[in-house]
């Protein structure tokens, strides 16, 4: 079994977009990937055998604070009726989109989102997202031991 | 002002950023057209007082997931301006390759995913490639050799870190540089591919009459130049940016909105560098222009798409140039005495011109910066070519009409915010105006 890759998404610079860094800070692990927004670059960074959990900010109009956890598979499915579900203009669900319209295969994983309600320039998590903080990396966690 | 009408349509997707597209029409004569855009690049000047000028190259790269070496290019620019350290030749050529890939990464995105499903009939990038799978895989591989050599550069794809004033934290060798040669020549004959397509795509007919500003330089303009070229305008220092151009905030937008002082709306980008460099481009690219028998100067923003599958070409074969001549820098890097002074800079990012100044002091803190992203000098020129296109848009039915102006947008490849999120598109129709 390959190792589990972790791909944390966001802009550290941009409030609430920087939960999945914040995630990273915590798990403290050097092969946790801070991915930035790739856009579909994504494709690249999912190339591969390994699972994959992706960690990112969302913006799908829930309440601050909400957790959101899809199978990779599911989050694909998800650009189609939310296309906002990420907070990136082409985000980790609309990537994933392009991937199945290429013919290429949706590598197994999950993905876990915590939804946030500020995305203005700032290093600062709003306090609903901090509050969070602690379930989105246990959730991160709990992802990570079932894909293992 | 009667039966006044509001319609909101759906997110705006396939540009980068967040902002929203207010248009107001009264009868069949366009009131106002708004470009509302939220700008990273006003924090960030706040955010770097204080800091040491030796972080600005860094802290920059955070404003835009999509350009951030343009941004660390025209903060090294200014810096070394201010501590009057020009780099070495050795240094300025790795730059211009790390900034080759920046090019190619952004063109290829734009050109392939957010610009041609508008001229294929598809409202996604997703769409099209379940149609068009050939060509949206080449726009991926030409993409990702890009990127191999952001990688290979600045060590991480999404923000490189190895960019520093005075040079690069280290260069890498010839040996490294080598690995990337194979990649790089087999997307140079897609890139020139590319061109011949994109010359053959259907396109709504435009013709601005478009005041083109781009770096003057005594090559095809990337990480160096002095000048500023305004087209019927001659050449100015860039230190004379504030004489040329006025900023004016307005209310409803974050950005600046950056004119000539005189008023008139001006265009920077790659159809602006075409017009003032044609005679620099890479012969390769030179050579798939002249084929496609494209009418110059382009002034039809719909055509950019053809002059950025150009600068893919240019940026190509450019790169391979300067890994056929490549001298490393040794040392990598200069470290200059620091300065109470100010320093100017600006580079060509893939979208256009970014100036950038800072005021440091003494002790190399950064007293005041300020930074000029090429969206926003761009977006009253936008704004003016939706008023043009007003009388087309308004013979549309609002569907179509909607389409047509998210294109316009989008054909300017604007970076709306730098920082995040979508452009929602508003089109109000007042008095007659029906849907």
């Amino acid at each position: 079994m390959s190792a589990v890759r972790v791909l944390c998404l966001g802009n550290p610079h941009a409030s609430d977009d920087g939960a999945a860094f914040a995630v990273a800070d915590a798990l403290a692990d050097p092969s946790v990937v801070r991915a930035g927004r790739p856009g579909p670059g994504l494709l690249d960074l999912l190339e591969g055998d390994a699972p994959v959990v992706l960690v990112d900010a969302t913006r799908t109009g829930a309440p601050a604070g909400t957790l959101h956890r899809l199978d990779l598979a599911a989050l694909a499915g998800a650009s189609v009726a939310q296309p906002n579900v990420s907070s990136h203009g082409f985000g980790p669900a609309e990537a994933l989109q392009l991937g199945q319209a290429l013919g290429r295969p949706t590598p197994r994983g999950r993905f876990v989102g915590l939804e946030g309600e500020r995305f203005e320039p700032g290093s600062e998590l709003s306090p609903a997202v901090q509050r969070a903080l602690p379930a989105f990396v246990e959730a991160v966690r709990e992802a990570i031991a079932t894909l293992e | 002002m009667t039966d006044e009408r509001t319609y909101k349509v759906d997110l705006m997707t396939r540009v980068e950023g967040e902002g929203r597209f207010h248009l107001i029409v009264d009868g069949d004569e366009v009131v106002e057209a708004q470009l509302s855009i939220f700008e990273a690049p006003r924090f960030f000047e706040a955010f770097l007082r204080g800091r040491s000028l030796h972080e600005v190259p860094d802290i920059v790269a955070r404003i835009c997931g999509i350009c951030p070496v343009a941004y660390q290019m025209s903060a090294v620019r200014a810096l070394e301006d201010a501590l009057t350290s020009p780099p070495s030749l050795s240094i300025r050529a790795l730059r211009r390759l790390l900034y080759c890939g920046e090019w190619i990464e952004s063109h290829a995105l734009h050109v392939f995913l957010l610009h041609a499903p508008d001229y294929l009939g598809y409202e996604s990038a997703m769409a099209m490639a379940a149609d068009h799978k050939a060509i949206v895989e080449r726009g991926l591989r030409m993409k990702k050799a890009g990127n191999a050599l952001i990688e290979l550069l600045g060590g991480r794809a999404i923000h490189p870190v190895s960019v520093r004033v005075g040079g690069f934290t280290r260069a890498p060798s010839r040996t490294e540089l080598e690995t990337l040669r194979t990649q790089l020549e087999e997307a140079l004959e897609e890139a020139i591919e590319t061109v011949a397509w994109t010359a053959t795509l259907t396109v709504p007919e435009q013709d601005n009459d478009y005041v083109f500003v781009a770096l003057d330089s005594e090559a095809y303009p990337m990480e160096w130049g002095d000048g500023l070229a305004v087209s019927g305008r001659g050449t100015h220092p860039v230190k004379a940016f504030d004489d040329l151009f006025e900023e004016e905030h307005l209310e409803r937008s974050n950005a600046l909105y950056c004119r000539l002082k005189d008023g008139t709306p001006y265009l920077c980008g790659p159809m602006a560098r075409l017009y003032h460099h044609r005679d620099k481009l890479h012969p390769a690219a030179e050579k798939a222009l002249a084929a496609t028998g494209l009418g110059l100067p382009v002034r039809n923003p719909f055509r950019s798409i053809v002059v950025r599958a150009v600068e893919l070409v240019h940026a190509f074969a450019e790169a391979l140039r300067i890994l056929d001549d490549y001298d490393r820098p040794e040392p990598p890097f200069v470290d200059a005495p620091v300065r109470d002074a100010i320093g100017h800079g600006a580079t060509e990012a893939p979208r256009g011109l970014l100036y950038h100044r800072y005021a440091i002091d003494d002790e190399g803190l950064v007293t005041d910066a300020r930074i000029v992203p090429p969206t926003s000098q761009n977006q009253a020129r936008i704004e003016a070519d939706l008023v043009a296109a007003a009388p087309e848009l308004l013979a549309l039915d609002h569907d179509a009409a909607t389409i047509r102006c998210e294109q316009l947008i989008r054909a300017y490849d604007p970076c709306i915010s730098c920082a995040t999120h979508f452009l929602r598109f508003d089109l109000e129709r007042r008095g007659d105006g029906d849907a």
